[in-house]
């Protein structure tokens, strides 16, 4: 004999599991292509798309956002929810708007690490403040700002375009001379 | 990318303007287009002018607070000879929140001002100041200021010596609850002290007063106050001047007191031109002169903003 009966049980039980291997991955392959003919010809069209664009990067930029992929996935879904919603209104603000968010950003990164530790302590402070409350914060500066003169207002009828020139003032800010 | 996305979070409100501003000036007393004190028994003196001034104001707010730059300077050409004021000031703020109902500011500030005229009003000067402001959900609040402002007042003439003064001021503001935008009251008292050099000019004030801003009338927004002041001198009154042509003395430390009612209207012509006018009439009374001064002033301009 060739092969004796534990050679052939071996042989038997590595055969099984390539049979197996291969019976999974045609379902597999089955149910991918059963989920892609559900999908509308639009979204078909729109993932050929990405699979051409993602062909035709390079091999350093696909392994870069594979790691970054990785890494949203090692985010908590709570986490992944409030950065989704800082795209979402990222994706909403103007271009002028966003200029001066980067603008921001790049100021931020030129900060000495100290700098940035106070900045990023007063970022916590604020953490669960909702956007609604930012603004809300926001409008209460300008309020603070307004009622004690030191704001130009934006709109031009609101009472603070005077400069602040004893010879052109009111008369009440006579007494208020310091 | 965290950076990007935490800073994706944050509104900014970034706001640079300049503004160009002309106009007239009118008082029946020059003494009170002055900066500083008041002096009395100049009365006669009127004076008219142009002002020419110039403003740049950069201001940065997000939700964690913010700063505030200003510079503006001007020159105001009296119509006789020797009367021109000159100024400029130079100031910068900072803006945080204790927490949202206590906000904070500091100042400080730098100042020039020439007053040909009363030279011994002119002076450079050096302020510093600190607000805590109370912010309710009904618009109102409250504001306590407390300031110190260091002035040297190096311009000698035939009746005024050099010196200098430091000022302290200790102000408390109440804002009525209002609706946005909406009228509202505020009142207003304040404890001064001048800690000058010059002993005749040394002395602590009181004030208080009350205003109504930000109404509007046909199409003009408006503000219309009183306010009343008290000035306690540590010297005794000047002398008043007796029949026979000499001078009694009072007796009495000086005491002088000031009242303004002020109005003041703004209408907005473009969205980058408005025209202003203002109106101020009061009281000086002093026991240093015989007699209480009423005075009076106007003025009107035009502000460019660009």
């Amino acid at each position: 004999m060739l092969m004796n009966k534990k050679q052939l049980l071996k042989l038997l039980i590595v055969l099984i599991l390539s049979a197996s291997f291969v019976l999974l991955n045609s379902i597999r392959a089955n149910e991918q292509i059963h989920e892609w003919t559900q999908l509308s010809s639009e979204m078909q069209t729109l993932l050929a798309k990405y699979k051409t664009d993602w062909q035709q990067l390079s091999g350093q930029h696909q392994q870069q956002l594979i790691s970054n992929g990785q890494r949203w996935l090692s985010f908590p879904e709570e986490r992944r929810e409030v950065l989704w919603q800082r795209f979402q209104r990222w994706k909403g603000m103007s271009q002028e708007h966003r200029e001066t968010m980067q603008q921001a950003h790049s100021r931020f990164i030129q900060l000495s690490a100290e700098k940035r530790q106070q900045m990023m302590k007063a970022y916590n402070r604020f953490q669960k403040m909702s956007p609604e409350k930012q603004q809300q914060m926001m409008q209460r500066f300008k309020e603070f700002q307004q009622r004690g003169g030191q704001m130009m207002p934006n709109s031009m009828s609101n009472g603070g375009m005077t400069p602040n020139d004893m010879s052109t003032i009111p008369m009440s800010d006579l007494m208020n001379r310091q | 990318m965290f950076c990007s996305l935490f800073f994706l979070s944050i509104d900014v409100f970034s706001d640079t303007s300049k503004t160009l501003y002309t106009g007239l000036t009118y008082t029946n007393n020059l003494e009170v287009q002055a900066d500083t004190d008041i002096q009395g028994n100049q009365s006669s003196l009127t004076r008219e002018g142009i002002v020419t001034g110039l403003s740049f104001i950069k201001q940065s707010l997000d939700y964690t607070g913010g700063y505030t730059f200003q510079a503006d300077a001007s020159f105001n050409k009296g119509f006789t000879s020797d009367t021109d004021i000159s100024r400029f000031v130079l100031s910068a703020s900072t803006l945080s929140a204790l927490n949202p109902d206590w906000l904070w500011r500091n100042t400080i500030s730098l100042n020039h001002y020439d007053n040909e005229a009363l030279t011994s009003n002119s002076y450079k000067g050096l302020l510093l100041g600190t607000t805590f402001g109370y912010l309710n959900n009904v618009g109102g609040g409250s504001d306590i200021s407390f300031s110190l402002k260091q002035e040297k007042h190096d311009q000698v003439d035939v009746n005024n010596e050099a010196y200098d003064t430091t000022r302290s001021n200790l102000t408390f503001i109440h804002y009525f609850p209002h609706k946005k935008d909406a009228p509202y009251w505020n009142f207003n008292t304040a404890l001064k002290s001048n800690n000058a050099s010059d002993k005749q000019r040394k002395y602590d004030s009181t004030m208080l007063g009350i205003n109504y801003k930000q109404w509007t009338l046909a199409s003009f927004d408006g503000q219309i106050g009183i306010n009343w002041q008290q000035d306690r001198y540590d010297q005794t009154a000047f002398a008043l001047p007796n029949q026979m042509g000499g001078m009694n003395a009072t007796g009495k430390k000086r005491k002088d007191t000031l009242y303004v009612v002020s109005l003041q209207l703004g209408k907005t012509l473009t969205p980058s031109i408005a025209l202003q006018f203002s109106a101020g009439f009061g009281e000086y009374d002093s026991t240093s002169s015989a007699d209480a001064e009423r005075f009076y002033r106007f003025s009107t301009h035009l502000t460019w903003r660009f």
